[in-house]
């Protein structure tokens, strides 16, 4: 599929800055290994993955809708909600968000718009308030698990997706490339601010891409399409939105595209452009890690008893978005009131310090986020066996649906909160000390004391005994 | 003109998207109906917010009243629900049939706990119960006041499920609409094209 439309005359290559291009000439591209280059611009690459992981979503939406009533029986639950969503975010870790590249969404949007789609340019608001949407979204859909139950229902999580799935739809149908992957979805958000701190990057190499006029890695052509994401590898000097699809690799004439391993966080260090909207998701996403955490604790009954003593009314949507706005503010003015002390040392705005300084929220949030949902994946990893052969007519009965002892979980959640606290910690450092120079230090002492007050609520939170999804 | 037909289709999205998302509310059944039993002078009534109990998750009421007939409050109320033994037996004789696992797992599986919270009136208690299958099921009402657990059994009849057919038609109907604009669209827009290049 080739993409006709020229490309924009903004695409202009930045200045040579060596920390904004991390794929130095010397760091081994993964492409120069021959298995992989073969594999990466092999037509099979990613379908592979594509029809795979199609077809399971497909058994999950029929057992999600018409399968068992009760969470606790549903296949598609348990693979949904135990294996899925805990292995996600381990996924952006390592693989950025290659998950973008096979999620069955996208697959379904690809296939809508091959058949009838109308190719229209993105929406200008949506390229302006894209995130913000997103944020919007995370937040609305977090809300609404905890009111109308969304996790424990299997309906409920149906409902989610069947919504999630037409807005694939009507995206695919009337806008062009993976509109809804970038500007809209709610995971592509949260998978584009974890792929910074993630350990693959791709980039193009600076001394080629500098003379080519080809652009055929954003236009695509007969080989594969142009940048499902919108992303032009000559400029890219962040994986957010590369969802290692392959596609420029197979376009690009020059060889130019490199595949490279970096430390994670790594990005972080050196963001062009910190945006105002990613580090409020950045923090927005701290905040639904509380209140995940604190709803599943076993203390929250006592809790909402007593918020309905002082609220006077019994209405758990009340009482819970009671909850959810503290556990969201919580965050957010931990971090302006942190900015307001580093406008003071550094001169800067605080929504300057604020943008700045959010993004080296992100690998504690992915801590949290790993460490949350560790929990399920690793004290409920067998109901996905039990709900599994259940489909075949068999039971297995008195065996825990562990795979690891409670206590060791949590040395695991402990041990995952420490090193994302100094990976945070590191990132803040490095931006302050690519910032403010000899104020590094002391613009940074604040950031510091406020990562560590999160590790500790984190830490404590992972204390206290908490309830199971299946 | 298609900047007026896209629209159109969008705000036909938004309003079928919409009533997609509040017609399980709309169909929601009104008033519960209510079972009394009585337990060492208090009075225990079981209540389903939908006039017919169906598998799935049901909306369930406990009034508790004690023996001088005042309403019982701050008790602990935990509800659990099994299948009646009948239908276990029953259940049984059936094993040699193909479909029997699922009862069968049915009536062996723990029953799992639903604890209610305190509703609207006084002595009052809410939550919801889920029926993994139809039949007859057993819900016993276990309630603690002042120490002291006491509980009652109530026969429910379940029914089938009637199926989310509202929401999958729904789903589908959305989705094929969008799908069916979107393909009208673009031929009329090939066509345009074909004849602007005659």
């Amino acid at each position: 599929m080739i993409d006709e439309k020229p490309v924009k005359t903004e695409f202009r290559l930045p200045p040579k800055m060596p920390e904004l291009l991390p794929v130095k000439s010397t760091e081994k591209n993964l492409l120069d290994t021959p298995l992989i280059s073969r594999f990466i611009r092999s037509r099979w690459f990613p379908g592979i993955f594509q029809w795979p992981t199609l077809t399971v979503f497909v058994l999950i939406m029929y057992q999600l809708v018409l399968g068992p009533a009760s969470a606790h029986d549903n296949f598609g639950t348990a693979l949904t909600w135990v294996l899925w969503w805990p292995l996600i975010p381990i996924i952006f870790l390592f693989l950025g968000r290659f998950w973008c590249a096979i999620c069955p969404f996208a697959t379904l949007s690809d296939l809508v718009q091959k058949f009838v789609g109308h190719r229209r340019a993105v929406p200008k608001f949506l390229k302006k308030y894209g995130i913000w949407i997103i944020d919007a979204m995370f937040i609305l859909i977090t809300w609404s698990d905890h009111v109308f139950g969304v996790v424990e229902s299997p309906v409920g999580s149906g409902v989610l997706m069947m919504g999630l799935t037409t807005g694939v739809v009507v995206s695919g149908a009337f806008w062009e490339r993976r509109t809804w992957c970038r500007y809209l979805c709610f995971l592509g958000g949260l998978s584009a601010n974890y792929a910074q701190s993630g350990m693959l990057a791709l980039r193009g190499t600076y001394d080629i891409c500098k003379t080519c006029v080809a652009a055929a890695c954003y236009k695509g052509t007969e080989k594969a399409p142009g940048c499902p994401l919108f992303e032009f590898p000559k400029t890219m000097t962040s994986n957010a939105n590369c969802v290692v699809c392959g596609d420029c690799v197979k376009n690009c004439p020059n060889d130019s595209i490199r595949l490279t391993l970096r430390l994670p966080t790594q990005e972080l260090w050196f963001v062009h452009k910190p945006r105002l909207e990613v580090a409020f998701l950045a923090v927005v996403i701290m905040g639904i890690v509380f209140v995940q955490n604190v709803t599943m604790l076993e203390i929250w009954g006592s809790m909402l008893a007593w918020l309905e003593r002082v609220t006077g009314t019994d209405s758990y949507a009340v009482t819970f978005t009671i909850t959810f706005l503290i556990a969201m503010l919580i965050p957010v003015s931990l971090l302006a009131g942190t900015a307001l002390v580093g406008k003071k040392i550094n001169g800067e705005s605080i929504a300057k310090n604020f943008t700045r300084f959010g993004y080296a929220i992100i690998p504690l949030d992915m801590a949290a986020h790993i460490g949350h949902n560790l929990f399920h994946l690793l004290a409920e990893g067998k109901s996905i066996l039990f709900t599994g052969v259940a489909l075949f007519g068999r039971e297995i009965q008195g065996i825990s649906p562990a795979l690891m002892g409670s206590s060791s979980i949590q040395m695991l959640q402990y041990a995952l909160i420490v090193l994302g606290s100094l990976g945070s910690l590191f990132v803040a450092y490095k931006i302050s000390q690519r910032s403010y120079g000899e104020r590094a230090l002391a613009s940074f002492a604040p950031y510091a004391l406020l990562i560590l007050f999160l590790m500790v609520v984190n830490i404590v939170l992972f204390m206290l005994p908490m309830s199971m999804r299946m | 003109m298609n900047q007026i037909r896209l629209r159109g289709v969008l705000s036909l999205f938004l309003i079928l998207t919409l009533s997609f998302a509040f017609s399980g509310e709309a169909l929601a059944g009104p008033g519960p109906h209510g079972e009394e039993k009585e337990v060492e002078g208090f009075t225990v009534e079981l209540a389903f917010k939908d006039e017919e109990v169906r598998s799935g998750s049901s909306g369930v009421l406990v009034r508790l009243e004690g023996p001088d007939h005042t309403p019982v409050e701050n008790a602990t109320v935990v509800l659990t629900a099994d299948r009646h033994a009948d239908e276990e037996d029953h259940a049984q004789s059936k094993s040699a049939e193909k479909d029997s696992h699922a009862e069968e797992k049915d009536s062996h599986a723990e029953p799992k706990e639903f604890t209610l919270k305190p509703g609207h009136n006084a002595g009052e208690y809410e939550g919801k119960v889920s029926f993994s299958s139809p039949g007859e099921w057993e819900v016993h009402v276990a309630f603690t006041v002042d120490g002291s657990e006491r509980s009652a059994s109530f026969l429910v009849d379940v029914l089938p499920g009637g199926g989310p057919w509202l929401l999958l038609g729904s789903f589908f109907g959305i989705n094929t609409a969008v799908i069916a604009a979107a393909g009208v669209m673009r031929s009329s827009q090939n066509k345009k094209i074909k004849d602007a290049s005659k």
